[in-house]
């Protein structure tokens, strides 16, 4: 099979790429004269289907044995946890209590010289990235920053200690500032404050974490300092705007697609950084999530983004790409884009469809979970009814939602450990040298990064424990907000297995991207 | 502050967390290196595409599987000039039209590199040839 694919691929790729003279990013600039060669304009144009935005993924496949042992733990597992709460006495007293401080809550607001601190860093690195090094991502501070550090490392902060974004998120302290000086100096607001209108919902997060999800792993410049520069202060534009409309905490909360992301990914953090308490893992996620159809939406965003990620990289992808331009060739319709343009097409159409396959599924589930809990409510005379009614599907889908999260954060740790631990190494010698103007001002300039600070063994061991891990604090989550959610153990033990059903499935697509080799273009 | 730490610390689920973490740590940690003779591959390329007989067929482009510790020689021959570059390890090797060249390098970090040209004759290049899987023993 993989035969006719590699001369396909082959065929398609050997003629890439003779115009797009594209930088590439060396990490250890061996190639001085090239370098100093190419214009920087050339890096902005099309590059053709590379790899991933930015610096590259070495990981091996898991291998068989291993994901094999990681599919029979989640089955098995899956079952004895169900088991567990099935047996009457043992089963765990419903949490009713809100494990999440509001979402909207204005928490604690940084010590001014945190906030200060902060707004530097911000300025600092657009700075860096307007006026800095153009020629190769790995000597300007800014691609490293955004797309390893806060992208990859903020993720994981926020997943496993709490919602420090929350605190050092720079765009709604300058917000608030600005909006403190323009009140100094012109005595009123410079936009009457309305509230945000009901219908726009999260819809606006949504769509720029579309957006954000197609700039990471489709906009091939993404990592041209400027580029990057330009596209975070639009971002941060917009979001100013509507901050001076609508009210900087509640727009930053609606709107800003990562504040909700790591607020998301941060549920699962044992501290409640905003009220300042342990809590204990999965604990933020007991609590459902307000806003409709929008807010579910972006968790399907989310979750399909993430997952995305790493099905780009299989080789099923790779022949559906090829077998796609295939078709585009052979049908005819060359004539209407260039190749290059022909498969960030397919890349695109794949990215926004997945979202819409997520919420589709779960929307499915939360549907069979109403059937099969009422089921239980009609063949079981002796059951009462629950208290809250008969829960429509919309509301099931925003009490279980946050249940898939642990899933996504598994996947997303094991998919970027070892890349973060390689790549990230990257911001040693660039705090010293921020701009690529050959400074040392640390005397780290020279340091390059060790790619066998992990071993294979270990990074493969962890992601499979990880991904087990996940799949069952999702489980346990889902049966702890079924009996909120159904008061009635029976009845909540069976309006699991829809979600039982998908969360195996959904762990399975986890090993198996896992288990796939890399393969990049 | 510090309470929160503590009562973190007195979660099974962080201890046990921590236990699993410091073994596997342990076992990453185990030396891998391995001094003998280098294994040589011969590696051809033609009409842009690499073939060897240490080539396995793979979804893409083709791979070849070395093993951690070992010294590695993968020696090229090419019809026409080709600049390549091993990824992760960063060696850069340039092959003349017609001729040989040879990219040494020390297996000492696991994982799946790719050998990219980055030039074929006098044009610019990005073409993944092949990829380098260098399993832990």
């Amino acid at each position: 099979m993989w035969k006719s694919t590699r001369a396909d691929a082959d065929k398609f790729l050997s003629g890439q790429h003779k115009h797009g003279d594209v930088v590439k990013f060396q990490f250890k600039l061996p190639l001085v004269a090239l370098r100093a060669s190419t214009p920087i304009y050339l890096a902005i144009g099309a590059s053709g289907a590379n790899a991933h935005a930015f610096g590259g993924r070495y990981d091996l496949p898991l291998p068989l044995w291993l994901n094999l042992a990681g599919a029979g733990a989640t089955v098995a597992l899956s079952f004895v946890w169900v088991a567990r709460f099935a047996r009457p006495g043992v089963t765990p007293p419903a949490d009713r209590r809100n494990s999440d401080s509001p979402a909207d809550s204005d928490g604690q607001r940084p010590h001014s010289l945190v906030a200060g601190l902060c707004v530097l860093v911000f300025v600092g690195l657009v700075l860096a990235g307007l006026f800095g090094s153009q020629n190769d991502p790995f000597t300007n501070i800014l691609p490293v920053s955004v797309w390893i550090i806060w992208w990859v490392g903020l993720a994981y902060v926020s997943a496993l200690i709490g919602d420090l974004w929350h605190y050092i998120n720079p765009l709604p302290i300058i917000g608030r500032y600005g909006g403190a000086l323009w009140m100094q100096f012109a005595g009123r607001r410079l936009v009457a404050k309305a509230p945000i209108p009901a219908r726009i919902g999260q819809w606006p997060a949504v769509a720029a974490f579309l957006l954000f999800g197609w700039a990471e792993l489709i906009w091939q410049s993404g990592s041209v300092p400027r580029n990057l520069a330009f596209a975070i202060l639009a971002y941060s534009s917009v979001l100013w705007i509507g901050m001076a409309r609508f009210g900087v905490a509640a727009w930053t909360e609606q709107a800003d697609c990562f504040s909700r992301f790591f607020h998301m990914f941060s549920r699962f953090a044992p501290f409640d950084l905003r009220a300042r308490r342990y809590r204990g893992f999965g604990k933020g996620l007991l609590a459902g999530i307000e806003g409709g159809r929008s807010a579910v939406a972006f968790i399907m965003v989310a979750l399909a983004i993430v997952a995305f990620d790493g099905i780009r990289e299989t080789p099923l992808w790779l022949s559906v790409r090829v077998g796609a331009l295939n078709i585009y060739h052979t049908g005819g319709y060359d004539w209407l884009f260039s190749k290059e343009i022909a498969d960030r097409l397919i890349h695109t159409t794949g990215l926004f469809s997945l979202p819409v396959l997520f919420y589709a599924i779960f929307a499915l589930t939360c549907r069979l979970m109403a059937m099969t809990a009422n089921a239980a409510l009609i063949t079981d005379a002796k059951l009462p009814g629950s208290i809250a009614g008969n829960p429509s599907p919309l509301d099931l889908m925003q009490r279980f939602a946050p249940a898939l999260v642990p899933i996504a954060i598994a996947y997303h740790l094991a998919h970027y450990a070892t890349y973060l631990l390689i790549w990230g190494q990257s911001i040693i010698p660039l705090v010293s040298d921020p701009l690529g103007f050959g400074w040392n001002l640390f005397g780290t300039a020279g340091y390059q990064p060790d790619i066998a600070i992990v071993g294979a063994r270990f990074a493969w061991i962890t992601s499979v424990i990880a991904i087990v891990a996940g799949h069952i604090a999702a489980i346990t989550i889902g049966h702890r907000v079924a009996l909120q959610v159904f008061i009635e153990p029976r009845r909540a033990l069976r309006s699991q297995l829809p979600m039982l059903i998908l969360m195996i499935a959904y762990t399975m697509l986890s090993l198996w991207i896992l288990a796939q080799p890399i393969v990049e273009f | 502050m510090f309470s929160f730490a503590i009562r973190a610390l007195r979660s099974p689920l962080v201890q046990t967390l921590a236990l699993v973490a410091a073994c596997l740590i342990g076992l990453a940690t185990v030396p891998t290196s391995r001094a003998g003779e280098p294994v040589i591959i011969e590696l051809k390329i033609a009409q842009r595409s690499v073939s060897g007989p240490a080539v396995e067929t793979g979804p893409g482009a083709g791979i070849i599987r070395v093993t951690q510790g070992e010294a590695i020689e993968l020696r090229w021959q090419s019809d026409e000039r080709a600049v390549l570059h091993l990824h992760g390890y960063n060696v850069e090797t340039e092959i003349p039209e017609n001729g040989d060249a040879t990219t040494t390098f020390k297996a000492r970090a696991a994982g799946r590199f790719p050998i990219e040209a980055h030039a074929f004759g006098h044009h610019h290049a990005h073409k993944v040839l092949i990829y380098v899987e260098v399993h832990p023993r």
